[in-house]
């Protein structure tokens, strides 16, 4: 049986944060913002997971299973804010918040 | 196993969460605005005295919390500016037209994180409280649901929070698969006297991002000025100052205790964030017509002064960084306090040119004014004088001279903006000040007087705070 290196998964969560890190950067729309923030978010869980398993700890998974309680707490208040957005403004695109500048 | 000692231990923080329920519990039954702010204050009072019969020294709350001198000293700090924080809103939230209670649960809960992630210990818990304190801002900040600019400081408060935890979570991942420890003792053994390995460099480098987002330095600094002019005043009071001193104190516990600061990239890294803070923060800030935009630029230069007493790495540099941080809440709670007593139904007073001739309608008012930008700026016999000596004379001690050439530099760019404001306030006009929340209220006259004498107090005679500060 052939173990899957750990740096594979290391590259794999990277890749999922720089997909996350990218999509909130060029997103116009809120709630892919938020959704590729959760990517963000998830990778990071993934690298939890892995350090443990390399470690062999529980703790890795443990801060799996806060991150992603973490997550759903932020995203609730989130899409709470992006509806009352979306009552004032008819559109979830970030372009419409523009009031606030210099 | 968390003992019935470690509980007492962690009283204050205890008794914060059991208040937010309480005060939401309160709600249920009847909608009182008097009664939720009061029973916040009670909260907060009570958390305090339990602080204040804390024993000294340091203990471990199984791990994942460090009750210390340090932990103590910011705590109560923390509970100090939330207190001062509610008593301001009271009359702030009584002239606005959307519903008020839920305010206090939000500001408690803020506190509570703030309050866990000063004492944290382990990154499990420093991730939980940061996230606790993030989530409740983002309804602190986006508290005036019926108007645009709040929503807006709101959605993109959210966003930037949210990145900046997920690069400081993604850091800590890195870290510990490098090491295997979380808690800071255990990287202390595992990562002090030898190299950093590439894995646990990236690391760190991931998580100065994320820090450098959630106390808003250069080049994370962008939301800054957005979420301070559009948060109603006593959030922007709040974001400026607890939650920026709260990570401040967990960057300082992690950098400290695994002695990253010794290897040179690492410092290079911190000072240059520094210097870019102190001079684009004092820079953007002369060109800014909005006192909260303009605040919001000089809190960037403030959390660039304090990175000296950080950077220092020294017990004395973390006693100057902690007397910093207080008289730097003390003017930031100040000035957001006379926004607020200037502010009433039609909103806030938030250009400059709406404290024209202040001096001659509202002598004492303008006086007050103008001590706070002057103790913002660093004039002699003012707190921010004696904060800044302190960071001097740490750093003189610890060699970073160009930092200080820095400091001292970028102050003198910064005195322009802040007489500005005072020279605004003294010249002639004879338009009267409009209806505000200030005029009524006792509270807000006698909290804006003690800040003042406390200003005043910090810059002539500072030893009576500096003992406090001798326990770590």
């Amino acid at each position: 049986m052939n173990e899957i290196p750990l740096n594979f998964g290391l590259i794999l969560s990277a890749l999922l944060f720089l997909t996350g890190l990218l999509g909130v950067l060029t997103r116009r729309n809120v709630l892919f913002m938020l959704m590729s923030v959760e990517i963000m978010f998830n990778a990071a869980g993934l690298a939890f997971v892995l350090a443990g398993a390399k470690w062999g700890q529980p703790d890795g998974q443990v801060m799996l299973i806060f991150i992603l309680a973490m997550a759903a707490a932020e995203v609730s208040v989130g899409l709470a804010l992006i509806l009352q957005m979306h009552k004032m403004y008819r559109t979830a695109d970030s372009d419409a918040l523009n009031i606030l500048r210099d | 196993m968390i003992t019935l000692e470690e509980l007492k231990w962690l009283s204050p923080q205890i008794i914060i969460a059991a208040t937010a329920i309480l005060v939401m519990l309160g709600i249920a039954v009847k909608r009182n605005h008097l009664f939720s702010s009061l029973l916040t204050l009670a909260g907060l009072i009570a958390s305090f005295i339990c602080l204040l019969n804390a024993e000294p020294g340091q203990h471990l709350a199984s791990n994942i919390f460090i009750i210390d001198g340090f932990g103590n000293y910011l705590t109560g700090l923390i509970i100090c500016a939330s207190f001062v924080i509610t008593l301001f809103a009271y009359p702030y939230m009584q002239v606005q037209k959307t519903i008020k209670e839920e305010f206090y649960v939000l500001l408690l809960l803020a506190t509570l994180g703030a309050d866990c992630m000063v004492i944290s210990n382990h990154f499990i818990t420093f991730v939980l409280s940061l996230e606790v304190l993030s989530v409740s801002l983002f309804g602190f900040i986006g508290y005036l649901k019926n108007e645009k600019f709040s929503i807006e400081a709101g959605i993109k408060y959210l966003i930037m929070a949210a990145v900046g935890s997920s690069f400081i979570l993604f850091g800590f991942a890195l870290i510990y698969m490098a090491t295997g420890a979380m808690d800071l003792q255990a990287l202390n053994k595992a990562l002090n006297g030898g190299d950093l390995s590439p894995l646990v460099l990236t690391g760190l480098a991931l998580s100065i991002v994320g820090f450098g987002f959630k106390m808003a330095l250069v080049p994370f600094h962008l939301w800054t000025p957005d979420i301070y002019a559009g948060a109603p005043a006593p959030s922007s009071a709040f974001v400026a100052t607890v939650s920026k001193g709260a990570a401040f104190a967990f960057l300082l516990r992690l950098f400290y205790s695994i002695g990253g600061l010794s290897h040179d990239s690492i410092w290079i890294a911190f000072a240059v964030i520094a210097t870019a803070s102190m001079f684009i923060g004092n820079w953007l800030a002369l060109q800014q017509k909005n006192i909260k935009r303009m605040l919001a630029y000089s809190s960037i230069s403030h959390l660039g002064y304090l990175m000296i007493g950080f950077l220092a790495f020294s017990i004395p540099g973390m006693r100057s960084a902690a007397f910093y941080l207080t008289i730097y809440f003390v003017s930031m709670l100040a000035a957001f306090g006379l926004i607020i007593y200037l502010s009433g139904r039609k909103g806030e007073p938030l250009m400059i040119e709406d404290y024209r001739g202040l001096f001659w309608t509202k002598p004492w008012l303008a006086a007050f004014f103008s001590v706070t930008m002057l103790s913002l700026a660093g004039v002699p016999f003012t707190a921010g004088f004696m904060g800044k000596f302190y960071l001097l004379a740490s750093g003189m001690n610890s060699g970073g001279i160009f930092l200080l050439v820095v400091l001292v530099v970028s102050s003198t760019i910064g005195l322009f903006y802040y007489l500005r404001v005072v020279s605004v306030m003294l010249s002639r006009n004879s338009a009267e000040v409009p209806e505000h929340v200030g005029a009524n209220s006792w509270v807000l006259k006698l909290l804006v007087g003690a800040l003042f004498i406390l200003l005043l107090w910090f810059g002539m005679y500072p030893s009576v705070f500096l003992q406090m500060l001798s326990g770590f």
